[in-house]
């Protein structure tokens, strides 16, 4: 089947929570090169690239359509910008679900036939900062023998009180690292 | 859990400052499991100091069970971006 390649790209913007989005054809998985937004990577980035499909056709095709789509999307990116290593690929094909659109409307239909990609950079260490972190000691905090008492008698949780983790990362604060030594014992 | 070997335990990870109890995103990594990521976290450290693994196990929750709700300040905030522990057996 030959495509009419018809594919409108709106960069949104930068921001993390903006994607790049592109626009396929009915049933199409190619991608018209010269319509494609100028990416701004680096190979410390990590690329999301998230595939959509409207509702027609059943399920497992329109799967297998959206896979189509974000391979071809992320073929485009890495021959494009000649990315043989590095970068941190994510592909996501949702098929049918997740629609952005109305699904009842032609219009709503071309919205959800789409590939949204991220680009996520390491943060500067200097991010991290903006958002200060509290890390004042919390009242009512027992020893950590009378909280696994509690724990047992109550079946409730455990909380690791005065852990405190950097705005969205995954790592402790450090004047929280001692908290964890005494949870070793 | 050096002195009480055979306590086993759940990590459990949370993220504050989203919606409907959805997972963050890790800045560090791209991925959108940033409460299973911060409760590996912990696994990892524990780990690292001799725990033996098949004695924990970590998941992540995203934004649910808030023990600040709503979150008004940086310290609800601060309060509901946590790791619990869940005793599976003592």
């Amino acid at each position: 089947m030959i495509c009419h390649i018809f594919m409108t790209i709106s960069l949104l913007s930068q921001n993390l929570n903006e994607p790049y989005r592109l626009y396929f054809e009915t049933d199409c998985f190619e991608i018209n090169p010269g319509d494609f937004p100028q990416l701004n990577l680096s190979t410390s980035d990590t690329v999301i690239i998230n595939a959509y499909c409207d509702w027609r056709g059943d399920e497992a095709y329109n799967l297998e359509l959206s896979k189509k789509r974000a391979e071809a999307v992320q073929n485009w990116i890495k021959t494009t910008y000649n990315l043989d290593s590095g970068v941190v690929w994510q592909r996501n094909a949702f098929g049918e679900n997740h629609p952005a659109g109305a699904d009842v409307t032609w219009e709503g239909m071309k919205i959800n036939r789409r590939v949204d990609v991220f680009i996520r950079r390491k943060p500067e260490i200097q991010a991290f900062e903006i958002q200060p972190v509290m890390v004042g000691p919390e009242e009512g905090a027992f020893s950590l023998n009378e909280e696994l008492k509690i724990s047992l008698s109550t079946g409730k949780n455990m909380r690791i009180r005065n852990l405190n983790f950097k705005p969205g990362l995954d790592i402790i604060v450090p004047q929280s690292e001692a908290v964890l030594t005494s949870y070793l014992s | 859990m050096q002195s009480n070997p055979e306590l086993e335990i759940e990590l459990q990870g949370y993220v504050c400052c989203t919606e409907d109890g959805r997972d963050g995103s890790n800045y560090r990594n791209g991925s959108d499991y940033l409460s299973r990521d911060r409760a590996k976290t912990v696994y990892d450290f524990l780990v690292s100091k001799g725990i033996e693994e098949k004695r924990m196990d970590y998941k992540g929750y995203g934004g649910s069970n808030k023990i600040a709700n709503p979150e008004r300040t940086s310290e609800d905030q601060n309060m509901n971006r946590r790791v619990e522990i869940r005793i599976k057996k003592n």
